[in-house]
């Protein structure tokens, strides 16, 4: 044991000093320890000496005694091989290398200890006639990356770029519920995005994962760069990634609002459905209702769960259900693969909701009744929806004076009133006469629900101060005055936020421009919709409790509507230049319809918002003024 | 040619000695001999609010509940954990160290509080090898439901 001991202590020694020495010489070369004297194969030189006691035949050496030589196999050197081996007499330089130098190197070739005046032990040898050395194999060239994360819709996320050919996209190949070998194999991709902070060329992942993995259960996924120069593919760092893919449609349904619209959203996150529209089947006391379409904005689920395309639904409760009874109301949300429909989340919720007050209704059935007013004897005609071959004639009013109906007492009957000169005379339908004094001659009366009562309060717009007054009917007489427009505005009030209230708001026909102030929060909107020559329209067409922005371009007979259900825009001729637009709840279903009134030969057309049918009716003579909700000047 | 037997010896000697950490550290290891129990992973709870493993009745925990992630696996490898609401679609994930020599996986390292995860109830899944599957193949599993509270 002690001589192999120092057999390796001695050529570990001997490589060391060598290696330090002839930094030159290739570190791979096969060395053996021989007995001194022995022949030294072709192809081999002596390159160190050993003092080892117990070896070739020797007993205990003094350590200045060589007992071993160390030899080298230089066969198979490359040309420019320089070697060091130890001078001895009659061992010639091999043959096709020559002598380039000679050295005195202690501890090497028998010298132990350095000391003066020695004849050089070492000679520096190079291979003159040896094989070219090939050159060296490239060094490897690492995919370097990322796997990031994988997105609620199915999308890879992360980068991959080989170092080798940085500007070369690479194909990337993923595994799911394993690495390679064990997982399945579930696609590759070219990591192609562009990437602004991994340069140059583009190097985003972009893969999406196939239908199969969205089936609501976890899995891993491995993602594994193909490299572009050869070397072996690369497990992206960050693999694996754990990832769970809804299977059956999602969403909520939030809130039933107090226009009575249910609010929420639903989408089927499935690969081949999260873009598109889903639909909302709505059940009202556990019966089928309505099918409604998905396709309202919601920026905040595009933001928060990544989803693209519109997924919000608000749907207006159908006005049978708006009975002063509760109900309960439960949203499905189908799905667009055909997997099982989804009761949403927040279903069921119950409600109680009480039909709103059509605009003229005189007979109390909660549908606008048609109207005229007719200025040369201030009769108000009207015909009854419940009979409508019949009519009523109310006398109130006189020439030059503006009508005004609306549900001044509260009982949900349109009642008679015009505005005079400062003076409003108002008939109620519950009985009596009122004439109060409110607001100046060059006024424009803008009566509506300020105060959210149910009752049609006092207002007007006075151009000269833009101030409006305001005398609500639960203020004893008592008024307040709003700062609201300019001079120029057309006073459109309306209820656009759909709290019950009507808001001040005026258009702005020079830039076509709306503004109003909500009293939900006293926030100010302006958007632009309409021209300078549009008749402002303002009703709720869409059913949602809330008005919608609206004009009537009598250039074309054409409506241009900005629905506040959805944001979506509605364009539709109907009438001509000449007509008075006269928009209202005429069917019954809670949505305002298209309507005008033809003076030139006492003609309604209307068409019906709840089956899109028209209906032409004469009702009223040359020169009437068509009495609806909203104030056309 | 002793000589040269016995360089052979030490050179091979040192290769695997000094190759001895490569292989230790690259690879999960190999053997199960010191398992001793089936694989299965489950979620204890400081302080003890119950636990949660395939079968469980719900765990239901407050969001100052400590959640910590164990279990007998193969030897090597990590578990991986994912909570799913389907009605926020909030999702967490988390993979624990790799299972020791004995199957174990460690509970003291893996400590997550509730909080972390958030309100919500989640469905709960685990990815793990089993040290019983000789071919390594990831075992997913519905762990339960864990409804965290406020």
């Amino acid at each position: 044991m002690k001589r192999r001991l120092r057999s390796i202590l001695a050529v570990t020694l001997a490589v060391t000093v060598a290696t330090m020495v002839v930094p030159a010489a290739p570190a791979a070369a096969e060395s053996e320890v021989i007995c001194v004297g022995s022949p030294i194969p072709a192809g081999w030189i002596h390159t160190t000496s050993l003092s080892t006691s117990f070896v070739c035949g020797g007993g205990v050496v003094p350590p200045n005694i060589v007992t071993q030589w160390v030899i080298t196999n230089i066969s198979q050197a490359k040309r420019d091989d320089v070697f060091a081996m130890c001078i001895d007499p009659n061992i010639p330089v091999p043959t096709g290398w020559v002598e380039i130098s000679r050295a005195v190197m202690w501890f090497v070739c028998g010298y132990l200890l350095p000391g003066q005046g020695a004849p050089p032990n070492e000679r520096l040898i190079k291979c003159l006639t040896c094989p070219v050395r090939p050159p060296d194999p490239p060094a490897p060239t690492p995919i370097r990356g990322a796997f990031d994360a994988v997105t609620n819709t199915g999308t890879i996320v992360g980068w991959a770029q080989d170092t080798g050919r940085p500007g070369q996209s690479l194909n990337i190949h993923y595994y799911v519920d394993g690495p390679a070998g064990i997982g399945v194999f579930a696609g590759e991709g070219l990591a192609d995005v562009r990437r602004d902070d991994i340069q140059p060329g583009s190097h985003g992942l972009k893969f999406t994962l196939p239908a199969q993995w969205f089936d609501a259960r976890m899995h891993s996924i491995y993602a594994y760069g193909i490299d572009a120069t050869g070397d072996p593919p690369a497990l992206l760092p960050g693999s694996p990634r754990m990832f769970i893919l809804p299977k059956q449609p999602i969403g909520f349904l939030e809130r039933i609002e107090p226009a009575g619209n249910a609010v929420g959203w639903t989408l089927d996150p499935s690969l081949f459905g999260y873009g598109n529209v889903n639909s909302v089947d709505f059940l009202i006391d556990g019966f089928f209702v309505a099918r409604v379409p998905a396709n309202g904005p919601r920026p905040d689920v595009n933001q928060s769960l990544g989803y693209p395309a519109d997924h919000g639904y608000r749907w207006p409760i159908p006005q049978q259900f708006r009975d002063g009874v509760e109900h309960t109301l439960t949203a499905r949300a189908n799905d667009l693969t055909g997997d099982e429909p989804r009761e949403l989340p927040g279903s069921p919720k119950r409600f109680t909701l009480n039909r709103r007050t059509a605009a003229v209704d005189v007979d109390g059935d909660y549908r606008s009744d048609i109207a005229v007013w007719r200025p040369g004897t201030g009769a108000w005609w009207y015909r009854p929806s419940t009979n409508p071959p019949g009519h009523m004639v109310v006398a109130f009013g006189q020439s030059g004076d503006k009508p005004l109906a609306g549900d001044y007492d509260g009982d949900r009957r349109t009642d008679q009133a015009v505005f005079r000169a400062g003076i409003w005379y108002i008939q109620p339908s519950t009985g009596g006469f009122q004439a109060v004094s409110f607001g100046l001659p060059g006024d424009k009366p803008v009566p509506g629900d300020y105060d959210g009562d149910g009752r049609t309060d006092i207002a007007v717009f006075r151009p000269s101060d833009t101030l409006w007054y305001i005398m609500p009917s639960t203020g004893n007489g008592s008024f307040y005055a709003v700062q609201y427009g300019i001079s120029t505005d057309r006073p459109v009030p309306g209820d656009y936020d759909g709290d019950g209230k009507t808001d001040i708001a005026v258009y702005r026909p020079i830039f076509g421009a709306w503004f109003v102030h909500q009293s939900s929060n006293n926030q100010d909107t302006t958007v632009q919709f309409g021209l300078s020559s549009d008749r402002v329209v303002q009703a709720d067409y869409d059913g949602d409790g809330r008005t919608d922005l609206a004009v009537f371009r009598p250039s074309n007979g054409t409506w241009h509507i900005s629905q506040s259900i959805d944001g979506r825009y509605r364009a539709e001729s109907y009438g001509l230049s000449a007509d008075q637009a006269a928009p209202a709840d005429y069917d019954g279903d809670g949505r305002a319809d298209l309507a005008v009134f033809r003076p030139g030969n006492g003609t309604w057309y209307i068409r019906q918002s709840s089956d899109g049918t028209d209906v032409i009716t004469q009702f009223g003579s040359p020169g009437d003024i068509a009495v609806a909700g909203v104030l056309v000047e | 040619m002793v000589s040269r037997s016995r360089l052979w010896r030490a050179v091979l000697a040192a290769c695997l000695i000094a190759a001895a950490p490569i292989g230790l550290a690259a690879g999960p290891a190999q053997g199960h001999n010191g398992c001793q129990q089936p694989s299965g992973i489950r979620i204890v709870t400081s302080p003890n609010r119950g636990e949660l493993s395939p079968g469980a009745p719900p765990l239901v925990v407050d969001v100052h509940t400590t959640l910590f992630f164990t279990g007998i696996a193969h030897a090597g490898y990590p578990s991986h954990w994912g909570f799913y609401d389907p009605v926020t679609q909030r999702r967490f994930f988390r993979s624990t160290g790799p299972a020791e020599g004995n199957c174990v996986i460690r509970y003291e390292p893996e400590a997550v509080p509730a909080g972390v995860i958030g309100v919500g109830t989640y469905q709960v899944w685990a990815i793990y090898v089993r040290w019983e599957d000789h071919s390594h193949i990831e075992t997913s599993v519905l762990v339960g439901t864990l409804v965290v509270n406020p």
